[in-house]
């Protein structure tokens, strides 16, 4: 029985793509391998990394909701935004002057790209680790920050004092919002990660030589 | 590369917000995520009889505890993220259908992994339900999509016959 080779690859391989079915998969064993110190380390650094992202998720609000300012605390291991309305909001609703809101956020929803991110690279074994991890937790943070940023924006919506709402976004706004509170949570955390190791990585296997 | 992380992105964006409309909630996500939730029942009756199932909601009869399964974590997202990587890259139809196909069953088959062990990871700690169910499990299914999208790469032929001459 003659046998034939088998099919050759569409793609050189270059990094993760075109690589061999046998390194892919023990790609796939070193990412989980990784990801169990990685997620461990992010869990143990949880206040930190909360901390990062909602500051910058506080100056998105600044930027984009009617606060005067935004002041970040760490409480019941969630992160503490205290919102306080600015002046026209303030004087437009009759509010009690040095009102704030509070609101607490759960922000390892949006930052657990961070160490799946890394147990990606480091499986996929790149040059220059260290400078990648860098760039790409970095990038990480910024667009956790930005579905933070959402989630409270959403929940500043709805607050109410009395009868009024001091933060009422309209629909266009209600909605991108909702739209980043649903990326930064189900698409950020998850396909960012892939697509920046994939980016990042050299090859699957450094060479032996 | 650009034009493949351009594409990428406007499908998942796409088809992403598209699933979030009324309609599409109402005639794919809410049956699939019904049929998901069945399909785990099933599997957990093997070794548990007194799992049960109503719509979307997985129970044991045994002690009350009971999980339903949402948006997110019906696997979903992860079959759109793999739809939008072999749609993006150049290959003959008949190879992105039975990647499709392929892809589906293996984001599915670990899926339905997932419901069946937070059903039981919830009975035991909802500490480690709430750890698994946010984070890990989030991550698991996102590599699988990755390792069968690589895989399916790697199975693309160099010189594949071009339609108009086949």
């Amino acid at each position: 029985m003659a046998s034939t080779p088998p099919p050759e690859p569409a793609v050189a391989s270059d990094g993760l793509i075109g690589a061999a079915p046998r390194d892919i998969l023990l790609f796939a064993a070193r990412t989980l391998a990784w990801a169990v110190l990685f997620f461990g380390a992010w869990y143990v650094a949880a206040k930190p990394v909360s901390l990062a992202t909602s500051w910058i998720a506080a100056r998105v609000l600044e930027a984009t909701t009617p606060a005067d300012s935004v002041r970040v605390a760490w409480r019941n291991d969630k992160a503490l935004f205290e919102i306080r309305p600015d002046a026209s909001t303030t004087y437009r609703d009759r509010l009690p002057a040095g009102m704030s809101v509070d609101m607490e956020v759960n922000t390892l929803k949006q930052t657990y790209g961070v160490p799946f991110f890394l147990a990606l690279l480091a499986a996929a074994r790149p040059r220059r680790f260290a400078v990648k991890a860098a760039g790409g937790v970095a990038i990480l943070i910024v667009l956790a920050a930005i579905g933070v940023a959402c989630e409270v924006a959403i929940g500043f919506g709805t607050t109410q004092v009395g009868a009024l709402h001091p933060f009422a976004p309209g629909a266009a706004a209600g909605t991108l919002f909702a739209l980043g509170l649903q990326l930064g949570t189900l698409i950020f955390p998850c396909v960012v990660p892939v697509a920046l190791a994939i980016g990042f990585a050299g090859r699957i296997t450094r060479s032996a030589s | 590369m650009a034009r493949f992380a351009l594409v990428f992105a406007g499908i998942v964006l796409a088809l992403f917000a598209a699933q979030l409309t009324p309609p599409a909630q109402v005639w794919v996500v809410g049956p699939w995520t019904d049929a998901v939730a069945h399909v785990a029942t099933w599997v957990a009756r093997a070794f548990d009889p007194a799992v049960a199932v109503v719509g979307a909601t997985l129970y044991s009869q045994a002690n009350g505890f009971a999980v339903t399964i949402l948006s997110g974590c019906n696997g979903l997202e992860a079959m759109i993220v793999l739809l939008a990587a072999i749609l993006a890259y150049p290959a003959p139809w008949k190879h992105r259908l039975a990647g499709l196909a392929g892809g589906v069953l293996a984001v599915q088959l670990l899926n339905i992994v997932r419901i069946v062990s937070l059903f039981y990871i919830g009975q035991w700690s909802l500490a480690v339900f709430e750890w698994a169910h946010l984070y890990a499990w989030q991550a698991l299914i996102m590599l699988d999509a990755l390792i069968v999208w690589l895989l399916w790469l790697r199975l693309l032929p160099r010189n594949p016959p071009s339609p108009a001459t086949a």
